[in-house]
Order: C-alpha cells, then structure tokens, then sequence
C-alpha cells in the first residue's frame, strides 16, 4: 500500500516544483498587475501633491494682483497636467467625483438616464476648471478659490478608495476606460468645453495623449494575456505624431483629420478587442454605449430611446412589419385626435422632415391661437435620453401619450382613443395578432398604440448623411464643409454643447441629456427675451430658467424654423445668434445664461462654411408616403376622416 | 346508479381542488401588509406582470431544477436593486439593458421576486467567467 501512495506522490510533487519553477522565472500575475497599479497610485499622488501645492500657492499668494494672480493660474496649470495624466482613469472610475474635480459650470442640474425617475439633483460647482474662471472675475475672494480646490482635493482622495483601485486588478475597467477616453476625444478634449483658456487646449491634448501611451505600456506590463495589440499601439502613436504636428493655435486645429483618421479607427479597434476579450462592465457609464457599434458615427453608438416600446422583444421580421403598417397608419390617422381631425403628421409631416417647416408654432387644438413651442423634427427623436424641450419626458411613448391627450395639441381621452382605434377592424386584429407577443398584457392597450407609433416614424432615424461617409468610408467633402466642421469645433464653439457624433445634447459617455440657456429672443429683433420658461416648468430652480434641451442638428437645414419658439427662418440668424453672444451679449437680462456673452468675431467666410458644414448633415431620408386609405371604422362617423388629418 | 354519480363526484372534487392549488399556484403572492382596494388590485397587476416578465427574461438562467422541476429561487433584497440588478453583475452586461428590460418592467420583476411566496432555494452562485479568447 506504502509503495502505491508514494509513486502519485512523487509525481505530483515534480509537477508542482514545475509549476514553481515556471512562475518564478517571472513576475507573478499579481505581481504584474500590481506594476499596473503602481501607475495609478503614483499618478494619484502627484495629482493630489500639485492640489495641495496649489492650496499653499493660493495661501501665500494674494489673488488681488496681477503677480498673485499669476502665480496661481501656474498652480492650477500644473494641477491640471497631473489631472490630465490619470483622466482616462479619473472619468470612468468615479464620475461623479470627477465632476468636482473638473467641472464646468457653477450649479449643474444632473438628471442623467439612471436618475431618470428621480428629480435633478443639484451640484454645487468645484473644482480646478472652475478656480481658474472665477479667477478671471473682479473681486475675486482668497477663501472662495481655496474652497473650489479643497473640494477638488477631497474629490481627488476618492479614487484612493478600495472600491475603486480593486477594479485596477482585471482587464475590464481599461478597455471601458480607453473606450470612453477615446470618445472624449473626439468630442471633448479637443473643443475647450472642460479648458477655459483656448490657448492651452492642444498643448494639454499633446501632453495628455504621451500620458496616455505611458498607461498603455503599464498595462501591457501588467496584463499581458489581454494586450493592445501592436497595431493599436502604432495607431496611437500615428495620433500623438499627429498632434504634434499640428499649431499650438485652438482655431487651427485640423479636427476634421483627428477625427477621420485616427480617433475614429482607434475607436473600430477598442470597440473589436471589447468584443473579443469579452469584455464586461459593472458601471452605468457604459449603460447607453453599444458594443457592436462599429464606428463612432454608426447611429447605433449609443441607445437614447427604446423605439419599439411594449415591442422591445420583438425580433420576428413579420411581426415588425406588421407594427410598422400599423403604426405608419395611426400616424396619419386623426382617429387618435379628441376631434377626429388631428393626427401626428399634422404637426410632424413626413414630407417636412417630420416637422412643420411652414409656422414657427403650431394652432392649438381648438384654433385658439398657436402654441408656445416649435414642433421639433422627429427624426433622431430617439437619439435624446429626455424628451420634449424641456425634457420633461423619458420615453418616446409618455410623450406621445401626452401630445395625445394634451387639450392644447390633440385633445383626446385616453380610454376612448383605444376604443375608436380597436373599433376599425384592421387595427383590432392587428394588434390582437401581436399580443402573442407581449405576453404580460392580456389585451390591448393604448401603450401597443403609441409603441406602434414610435416605432414606425423611429424607422427615420437609421440613415446617415454625407459626413457619416466622410468619416467613415473617406468619402469626398468640399473643402468649405470640411473647415466648416473645423470651426464648429474650434474658433464658433458650437461642439461645446452640440457634441459629436450626433451633434446633439447628449455627450460621452451618452448617458443624459444636456440644457442650455441661451438667451432666446421673442421676436428676431431681440426686443426681449422669451417668457418662456423651459426647464423651470419641470424642475423650477432659478439655474435653470429659460433652459432648454440642446437640439439635434442633423438635418438642420431643412427643419426652419429654428429655436424653441421658432423666431428664425434661416440658418444664418441663428449662427448671428451665437456670433453675439445669445441674448446677453444682444443687450438681454439673462443672468444665469449658460453660453458666454462674448462675440465669436465670425467672418462672413467662415459662417458660409458653417453653414456649408450644417447642409452636410443632411440626411438620405426616404420619402415617407402617407397610406393611401385609413382603416374602417364600426362607427361610421370616423369613415370620413382626412388622412394626415384636417389642420 | 351510486357509483357513477359518486364517481362524478369525485371527479368534479378533484378538478375543483387542483384548480384551485393551480390558481393558488399562479398567484402565489404575500400581500404586501396593509394593501387593500385599488392598491391590493394594483399590486396584483404589477406581481402578475412581473411573473411573466420574469419568466421571458429571467428565468432561464436563475431557475434552479429541484428533483427535475424549476424553482424561481428566493431572491436578497439588495439584489434586486436597481443598480445590482443593471449593472453589478456581468452576466447582466448585455441582457439587462433598457432596451431589453424597461424601467417599468424592471420594477414589476422585482415585485413579483420580493412578495413571491418563498421557495427556499437559494439563488444560484453566478458561472466563473470564461478565460479572454486570444487577439492578435
């Protein structure tokens, strides 16, 4: 028995000095991570050194003089370098830290699609961003600027925290944390929305790219069984030569090239190894990101909206036929109006763009005169978190569920809207067809209604324009588009709140929705400023009066009238706009307005190329028929109704 | 003639008792303490809906067999947070997003998890994730 025990003891015992041998003749997979970590902790801490020798600047210095001013705009330049050599890490890991960190605005008011159901929640302004623009104001008080760098501090000692720094020890969290850096990239870092002197935002981007390559070689160190590949490696390296090569001058910055050419393969490349190391995240920052999006400007980059409603489970290519024809016809069909004479087309015509290109507002319901608000285009509806101007819905069902049962818009009555749509007996039996696929109602309801609905005209945001070609497959622009998209994101500043690649109000990692004030005129001659209140009506906080959700701009040029009230006809009235500084920089009281009153000084050129660039956003939209004949109703009173409805 | 009306009998007895443990069964619900009226006929609305959500989006993974039969497993509290449920759990990564599962589908889930009677099963240790595939 001795002898047959000892045999198998002996093996295993070679085995196991084998497996010995083998890992020590190298670091250990924890040691390696552990090298990878060590990047961390030790960026962390010369991050957090530069914030306290920034605090002892501001003790020391008196913030009431030009030197002493000096000396601190150093300070908090020097902070920012170290900020910038971890925020790939510092964005993903701990966001809501990060934003007293880096900051852009005062008060913010935060609704973003995880706080969905819940109220905005208010965030005290802080942070490295804001010292160095409260700086620049008169008075500027010693105590005020220690506090915005304290919390900043105190925000900084987060991402020491052990929730946190267990994540450095998978693969995981970097390829998120490359994805979103990338992201940032085309849309943030390159456009002075989080750098408040323009004259440091590409030397802060060439530093902050080598900074980068630096975290990509500890974590090829650190995680060899997972690595960027060579080939990533030398893209990246092409962009950092790339940049280099370019002016230090923010106006000059070809953004066009940057974009085309290197975020955006680099950005193919991240997405393919996300895929292929099967990935996986545990952070609602990548809730709204796809990872089968295969290039930046693919419009399924990120989830806005869920088109199909109660249809979500969809997938039989019959069954989505059929919720398509039923729901292209309740579009037309007034039958979903109190009247009987109003339907979706009547304000959102397909034939216009899903809008109503010929009335700035809309009649109200009873012909009492017109509405408040601009009917918006419905094409890439879906592509906001929020909807609504003052986004006061979160999915594209409640909204229509409200413009239906408005008495101002559409004037109908939930309950007997169902009853007439189910007493045509098309659409009872094609719903009822349909229920086998949602199990969970056992009848139809108004929600497979306004799903249809949604679903149908939802259909219109799957096209692309002729610069999604332009970055995506290198077809040809006109020279006028291309350095009108270099100043959209550079000297006119329109990328700071219209972010890429939607050119919406929903930037990286596209998770919420963004509000604006501007300073809307009522009439186009800035006599005064619009009454209307915008956000205020939904979360009533003197912050955000006269707000409103940032518009999409696709298709812009052919969606007149413009601004939430729709006070300009043209393009070019709207660049005017902005060109002045919005409504404070016109001579209006807007106190709390979000865009700087200060003119652009655009040239007459450069709005031509503006606009230029506006037109290439155009999109290759089918035409949108209406149907030729709407379904018979049992009551025949319905069975004179006008497809598209009366007015 | 007694015995095929006793037989009758018994049949209608049985059908009565197992249609009535099948309904039971179906709904079977802890009443949250104190719910009555409208909130009692909401909230069985909700649990129902949640049953079957549960089933077409759940089930399949969580179910746990017990002598050959599926048991929905007793679910924790935290774990059926919002937050836990989206987002802390990889294998969630791709199923659980709201285009899978809406916000109001989600909390329908959970009201069907928390007052479902209690199985006594455990919920299941999640599978150890797969070693990353080689990229070149």
């Amino acid at each position: 028995m001795r002898a047959t025990w000892t045999a198998p003891l002996l093996l295993l015992t070679l085995a196991l000095s084998m497996v010995s041998v083998r890992w020590s003749s190298g670091p250990s997979a924890g040691e390696a991570h552990e090298a990878y970590a060590d990047l961390y902790r030790t960026r962390l801490a010369a991050f957090s050194e530069a914030q306290q020798a920034l605090l002892a600047t501001i003790g020391q210095q008196d913030p009431a003089t030009d030197d002493g001013r000096a000396a601190i705009r150093r300070g908090i330049q020097e902070a920012r370098a170290r900020m910038k050599a971890m925020d790939l890490w510092l964005r993903y890991l701990e966001p809501i830290s990060y934003k007293r960190i880096n900051g852009p605005l005062p008060v913010e008011w935060e609704t973003e699609v995880f706080e969905k159901y819940e109220k905005p929640y208010k965030r005290e302004g802080a942070g490295l961003t804001l010292a160095e623009l409260y700086l620049d104001e008169s008075g500027v008080r010693r105590d005020s600027l220690l506090q915005l760098v304290q919390a900043s501090l105190a925000a900084t000692q987060v991402f020491a925290a052990d929730s946190i720094t267990q994540r450095l020890a998978t693969p995981d969290h970097f390829f998120l944390c490359e994805r979103l850096f990338l992201l940032d990239l085309a849309a943030i870092y390159t456009t002075a929305f989080e750098c408040p002197d323009t004259g440091r935002v590409i030397p802060e981007l060439r530093a902050m790219l080598k900074e980068v390559e630096g975290i990509h070689e500890a974590f090829n160190t650190g995680f060899p069984r997972t690595p960027l590949p060579t080939a990533y490696r030398a893209r990246y390296h092409a962009a950092i030569a790339f940049v280099d090569a370019q002016p230090d001058a923010f106006s000059r910055f070809d953004h066009f090239l940057f974009l085309r050419d290197h975020v955006g393969p680099l950005f193919t490349m991240v997405q393919e190894l996300i895929g292929g190391y099967g990935v996986r995240s545990r952070s609602y920052m990548d809730y709204a990101l796809n990872k089968q999006a295969r290039t930046i400007f693919s419009k399924d980059l990120y989830t806005g909206q869920d088109a199909k409603g109660l249809f979500r489970r969809v997938s039989d290519p019959a069954a989505l036929a059929e919720i398509e024809r039923l729901g292209r016809s309740l579009f037309f069909d007034p039958l979903l109006s109190g009247n009987g004479q109003r339907s979706c087309a009547s304000c959102h015509a397909p034939g216009m763009c899903f809008t109503d290109t010929g009335a700035a507002t809309p009649i109200a319901f009873d012909h009492s005169g017109i509405l408040p608000r601009n009917a918006p285009s419905l094409v890439n509806a879906d592509l906001n978190h929020l909807l609504m101007q003052d986004g006061r819905h979160i999915s594209l069902q409640a909204q229509a569920r409200d413009v239906l049962t408005n008495p101002r818009e559409m004037g109908g009555d939930a309950v007997k809207v169902l009853r007439r749509v189910m007493d045509c007996p098309d659409y009872r039996r094609g719903f009822e067809a349909l229920l086998v696929h949602t199990p969970q109602e056992p009848a139809v309801t108004l929600e497979h209604v306004l799903s249809a609905v949604t679903f149908y005209y939802t259909r219109f945001s799957g096209y692309r324009s002729p610069f999604d070609r332009a970055m995506d497959e290198g077809a040809m622009l006109a020279p006028e588009v291309v350095r009108g998209f270099n100043l959209f994101m550079g000297k006119a500043q329109c990328a700071t709140c219209h972010f890429v690649p939607q050119f919406n109000g929903v930037k990286p990692p596209y998770i919420g929705s963004e509000f604006e004030v501007i300073g809307v005129p009522e009439q186009p001659a800035y006599a005064s400023l619009s009454p209307d209140l915008g956000r205020y009506e939904v979360n009533p906080a003197v912050e955000t009066a006269h707000a409103f959700r940032t518009g999409g701009l696709r298709n812009i040029a052919r969606t007149a009238p413009y601004m939430h009230n729709g006070v300009f006809r043209s393009l070019r009235e709207v660049i005017d706009l902005y060109d002045t500084g919005g409504g404070a920089g016109r001579g209006l009281e807007v106190p709390n307005q979000t865009l700087s009153p200060d003119p652009l000084h655009l040239s007459e050129r450069e709005k031509e190329q503006l606009e230029a660039f506006l037109h290439a956003l155009n999109e290759d939209l089918p035409p949108a028929p209406p149907p030729t004949a709407l379904p018979r109703s049992r009551d025949k009173a319905f069975d004179t109704r006008t497809i598209g409805g009366d007015y | 003639m007694r015995t095929p009306h006793l037989l009758l009998l018994a049949i209608i007895a049985f059908v009565a008792v197992t249609s009535r443990c099948t309904s039971q069964k179906e709904l079977a619900y802890d009443l949250p303490p104190g719910t009555e009226g409208d909130s009692a006929t909401a909230f069985v609305e909700h649990w129902r809906k949640g049953k079957v959500l549960y089933a077409l989006n759940c089930g399949g993974c969580h179910d746990t067999l017990v002598n050959g039969r599926k048991v929905v497993p007793d679910f924790s509290l935290p774990q059926l947070l919002d937050y836990e449920m989206r987002y802390q759990y990889p294998a969630h990564d791709d199923r659980l997003r709201e285009v899978d599962v809406s916000i109001a589908e989600l909390d329908d889930i959970q009201v069907y998890l928390q007052y479902k009677k209690r199985s006594g099963v455990p919920v299941a240790p999640l599978p150890k994730p797969q070693p990353p595939p080689k990229v070149n």
